[in-house]
């Protein structure tokens, strides 16, 4: 398991609390970088969450655009989840979380 | 008003925002109050600003609630008068030549802070002043023209009425018509308002006019030498404290030393902290040619360079349109919508810093509004010595500097604040500064961009000395 | 070492490398006294006794990990350097999740508790942590009313009802605003041992230090480069940084690096506390002491002084800072050097002359609103 999966999957068992949480096993490559959802269920709430973990790096270029969160909706997200939560791996450790919905399909 | 500020109060979304910039400058009129004064239907209200979904819910009691709030808003315009009295009605002349509007008969309060008068007492208008007392229905707007009958070849003037679609087909660029917005916002919240070019007053100064004697070149001279260094560069012993025997040699004492030896390593922009760090500054300018920004890559010739448009004053009472006296504020125009317009870099921004001639309010020198004059310079002489011989009446105060009014500000020193206190002001406030106005295809924002200086301030906590002796 | 300081002595000393302040009195007249000074005054060093290891992990994005509790509470103590990774800010999970699973409250000497007063740094976990608990239940709460007037709406309804569950609504938000204030610590420590919670104790009962101090790349700059703290050289910190063999690096790899370690040294080397502005969607937060002091008051940006980003770049991070009540720095670098000399100082490892080579200047930027400064 890559450094940023096992990172965030720890924070979110040992500092969030959450339930059941797994790493999903479907990924795909993105500009070199592997890209994989962790799913689990947060404390206080009744749905699952796909969690979708990225690195940030103050003095590098990041990987997020949305045309990376479009192919992970489109890859990696099956139909039931409305959202997804966006976990940055901030450089210091810190992990701030984002909720991004689905956008609404064009004809 | 107060009724609006309450309902402002109980808007559940005011936490949301949470933020108290939002004032009543930015909160849309809300015409249900003009609405319930038609009394056409008392019982609908149409529902205040801030209950919106931001989620498409499939109904369109939004759209429903936007037609009726916009329809209500045109109402209320159509039933207003609008026109002037032919009485107190003034005629401006458009002079396309010139491109500046003369006003053969002027009278009314706008003459106090706009207009040149010549020795005949009429008064010529710049373009964007023309236009905004047309568009205020102040002057009524014409042109004349010299017609030739076909009939009998004679000549006739005659005068046409312009109208207001008119006057703004008669702006040059697109430049010309972003100052007027900006131009138009600023007085009509009551500020007085100059280009920075215009040479129609006397031109006050807070530079000395460059003097010819010996000693003050030797100043100058001086003075460029210690531009020099006025980047703290690493000196070798500096450069020690990085090496691995730093701390094996000297021994500190105090935190403070430490951070001493830390803080010698990166050169930093100081900002001109008193009067005369700002005078020094000015004419090491006037000497070099910018050498101190030098290695400037060659700007993208794609963009213009910003520059200081505007002069400010707030509103105020005795304005001497002839002879104003520093500005309260400097105002740079950016459009943002211009592909040959950026947001200014910091050298960019350096520059303006540099040019920059108003009333410097950090200056701890200068106390109150009134010693702005033994600070400046008019026409090469100090502002105060200028107004005398010119035997103005300049001895009227403005009402809120009037130490009988109730109300006056001047800066009372009862307390003596802490230095911590001063120098977070420092920090926030910062030193020379200037207005940004921002244009976004027609709104207008403002930016206040101050040169701060953390570099020259020391922060690092110095215990007091008897936490010793709690030592473990 | 007893731990019931106050946050004063706690934190006495703002950097990891201490001066030398307990040197004895010196009585001018007695002789004997100046031999025991300078006899103390040799022999004290600034330098550290030990120096802390650091695990690096990753290939292109690093973490710089301390994993000994005795050097992670040294280095936040002496200088609010690095984040717990499972903390707010301070690494406490240890304690926290102790707490939570009442282990070891016989065996283990948590130095933390005491008679049952709970130390200030759990209590503001703990507070956070209801707050925004209530702050989901009310959220819930509204989403419910939300649904309501959505169907309302699809049926109709007249104005008077949807006023109805507006003013609910309104009604609501008082309620909420009102427990807020009341949040005091009741401790609720269940015993909820989770499955999970199994994986992080060992065969004898004690906890698995899960929790490392990750430091920022720039705070590992500093504390080997200009100060001797960390127990790694700074071209081998350079080296995992940017990962790529000497020859191939190019300017780009490093500009980022250097200029954001520029502002840090710049703003720490005048005594203030520099942690990351993530949360903020800044580079830097500025605290005048340290996080457990005062809030921050400086937001900063890091900027290349030929830099220029679209106005909705500026103003979108400007608003977000004004939100939160804090001032915003745009702190420019500018190179006095062209970009091949700098490369030429990074790769000879030359870094005192390397960032002596810049210069900063800064400026604050601040929404100016007309209608309030016509005074």
């Amino acid at each position: 398991m890559d450094e940023k999966l096992e990172l965030v999957r720890n924070n979110l068992v040992h500092y969030q609390q959450w339930e059941d949480v797994r790493v999903s096993p479907a990924s795909f490559q993105w500009e070199g970088e592997n890209i994989q959802l962790i799913i689990g269920k947060p404390s206080n709430s009744e749905r699952e969450e796909c969690v979708l973990p990225v690195e940030y790096s103050q003095y590098q270029e990041s990987l997020l655009t949305t045309n990376l969160i479009d192919a992970t909706f489109t890859n990696l997200v099956s139909e039931e989840f409305e959202r997804i939560v966006l976990a940055i791996i901030g450089d210091d450790g810190t992990v701030v979380f984002y909720y991004i919905t689905r956008g609404t399909s064009t004809i | 008003m107060s009724t609006l500020d309450k309902d402002y109060e109980n808007d559940p979304t005011k936490d949301a925002l949470d933020d108290d910039e939002i004032d009543d400058d930015e909160l849309t009129q809300d015409w249900s109050k003009i609405a319930a004064l038609s009394k056409k239907n008392p019982n609908y209200t149409i529902p205040k600003r801030g209950e919106k979904d931001a989620v498409i819910d499939g109904t369109n009691a939004q759209e429903l609630l936007l037609n009726n709030a916009r329809n209500e808003m045109f109402e209320a315009l159509e039933n207003s008068v609008r026109g002037t009295m032919i009485k107190s009605q003034v005629k401006a002349y458009y002079l396309p030549l010139q491109h500046e509007a003369i006003v053969p008969h002027p009278k009314g309060n706008f003459l106090q802070s706009m207009g040149k008068a010549d020795k005949q007492g009429r008064v010529f208008l710049k373009f964007h002043e023309f236009l905004y007392l047309a568009e205020r229905g102040t002057i009524t707007p014409y042109q004349t023209f010299c017609i030739q009958d076909p009939d009998s070849l004679e000549e006739q003037t005659i005068e046409l009425q312009l109208s207001i679609q008119d006057l703004y087909s008669f702006f040059k660029s697109q430049d010309e018509s972003d100052n007027f917005l900006v131009f138009a916002y600023l007085k009509r919240l009551g500020f007085i308002v100059n280009l920075t070019d215009s040479n129609d007053c006397d031109t006050t100064s807070f530079f000395p006019p460059p003097k010819k004697s010996i000693l003050s070149n030797i100043l100058n001279i001086y003075n460029t030498i210690r531009s020099i260094f006025t980047f703290h560069k690493l000196s070798l012993f500096n450069a020690f404290f990085y090496s691995k025997w730093n701390f094996l040699f000297n021994r500190y004492t105090t935190s403070g030393q430490i951070y001493v030896g830390l803080k010698k390593l990166i050169p930093f922009f100081k900002a001109p902290h008193t009067r005369y760090d700002l005078l020094s500054l000015n004419s090491q300018h006037k000497l070099s040619s910018d050498t101190s920004h030098k290695k400037q890559k060659l700007s993208n010739i794609n963009f213009k360079p910003l520059k200081i448009t505007f002069d400010v004053w707030k509103p105020q009472s005795n304005y001497k349109k002839k002879v104003p006296g520093l500005p309260d504020y400097q105002v740079v125009v950016f459009n943002k919508n211009d592909p040959h317009q950026r947001f200014p870099t910091y050298l960019e921004m350096r520059k303006i810093f540099d040019s920059l001639d108003y009333k410097f309010e950090y200056l701890s020198e200068i106390t109150d509004d009134l010693s702005w004059n033994k600070y400046s310079y008019t026409n090469g002489m100090l502002r105060t010595a200028y107004l005398s011989s010119i035997k103005a009446k300049a001895q009227q105060q403005r009402s809120s500097q009037n130490p009988n009014n109730p109300k006056s500000k001047k800066k009372k020193n009862s307390r003596p604040t802490s230095q911590f206190v001063l120098q977070n002001r420092r920090l926030k406030n910062g030193y020379r500064s200037f207005l940004l106005c921002v244009i976004d295809s027609g709104i207008i924002s403002f930016v206040k961009i101050s040169e701060t200086d953390f570099g020259s301030e020391d922060v690092w906590y110095v215990p007091p000395k008897n936490i010793k002796k709690y030592n473990k | 070492m007893a731990k019931g300081h106050t946050a004063r002595l706690r934190y006495k000393y703002p950097l990891p490398i201490h001066p030398i302040d307990d040197l004895p009195d010196l009585i001018p007249q007695n002789p004997l006294s100046w031999a025991y000074w300078t006899y103390c005054y040799l022999t004290k060093v600034n330098y550290l006794k030990f120096r802390i290891p650091v695990e690096i992990i990753g290939q292109k994005y690093v973490h710089i990990l301390v994993r000994n509790s005795y050097h992670m509470q040294y280095l936040w103590e002496n200088g609010f350097f690095g984040t717990g990774q499972f903390s707010r800010s301070e690494p406490t999970w240890k304690n926290r999740t102790l707490e939570r699973l009442n282990i070891g409250l016989t065996n283990t000497r948590i130095n933390t508790l005491s008679n049952n007063t709970i130390p200030e740094t759990l209590q503001l976990e703990e507070i956070t942590k209801r707050r925004r608990m209530l702050r989901i239940e009310f959220k819930q709460q509204r989403e419910k009313l939300e649904k309501q007037l959505l169907q309302l709406r699809k049926n109709n309804g007249s104005i008077e009802e949807e006023k109805e569950l507006l003013e609910k609504e309104r009604e609501m938000l008082r309620d909420f605003k009102a427990k807020q204030s009341l949040i005091d610590i009741e401790h609720s420590f269940n015993n909820n041992e989770r499955l999970e919670d199994f994986e992080l104790i060992d065969t004898n009962g004690n906890i698995i230090e899960l929790e490392a101090l990750e430091l920022l790349p720039v705070e590992a700059i500093f504390l080997t480069f200009s100060l001797p703290v960390l127990n790694i050289s700074v071209q081998e910190l350079c080296s995992r940084l940017v990962p790529k063999p000497v020859q191939n690096i190019k300017y780009d790899d490093i500009q980022l690096l250097i200029r954001k370690y520029i502002v840090y040294h710049h703003y720490r080397s005048r005594g203030w506390c520099v942690r990351s502005g993530i949360k903020f969607g800044c580079e830097y937060l500025l605290y005048k002491r340290g996080p457990p002091f005062q809030h921050a008051e400086f937001c900063v940006l890091v900027l290349d002084a030929e830099e220029s980003q679209d106005y909705t770049w500026y103003s979108s991070i400007a608003r977000v800072i004004g939100g939160a009540r804090k001032s915003l720095v745009l702190c420019y670098v500018h190179n006095e050097l062209p970009e091949k000399n700098i490369l030429q100082l990074w790769k000879s490892g030359n870094f005192t002359e390397l960032f002596s080579k810049f210069n900063v200047g800064e400026i604050v930027y601040k929404r100016w609103v007309p209608g309030k400064n016509r005074d």
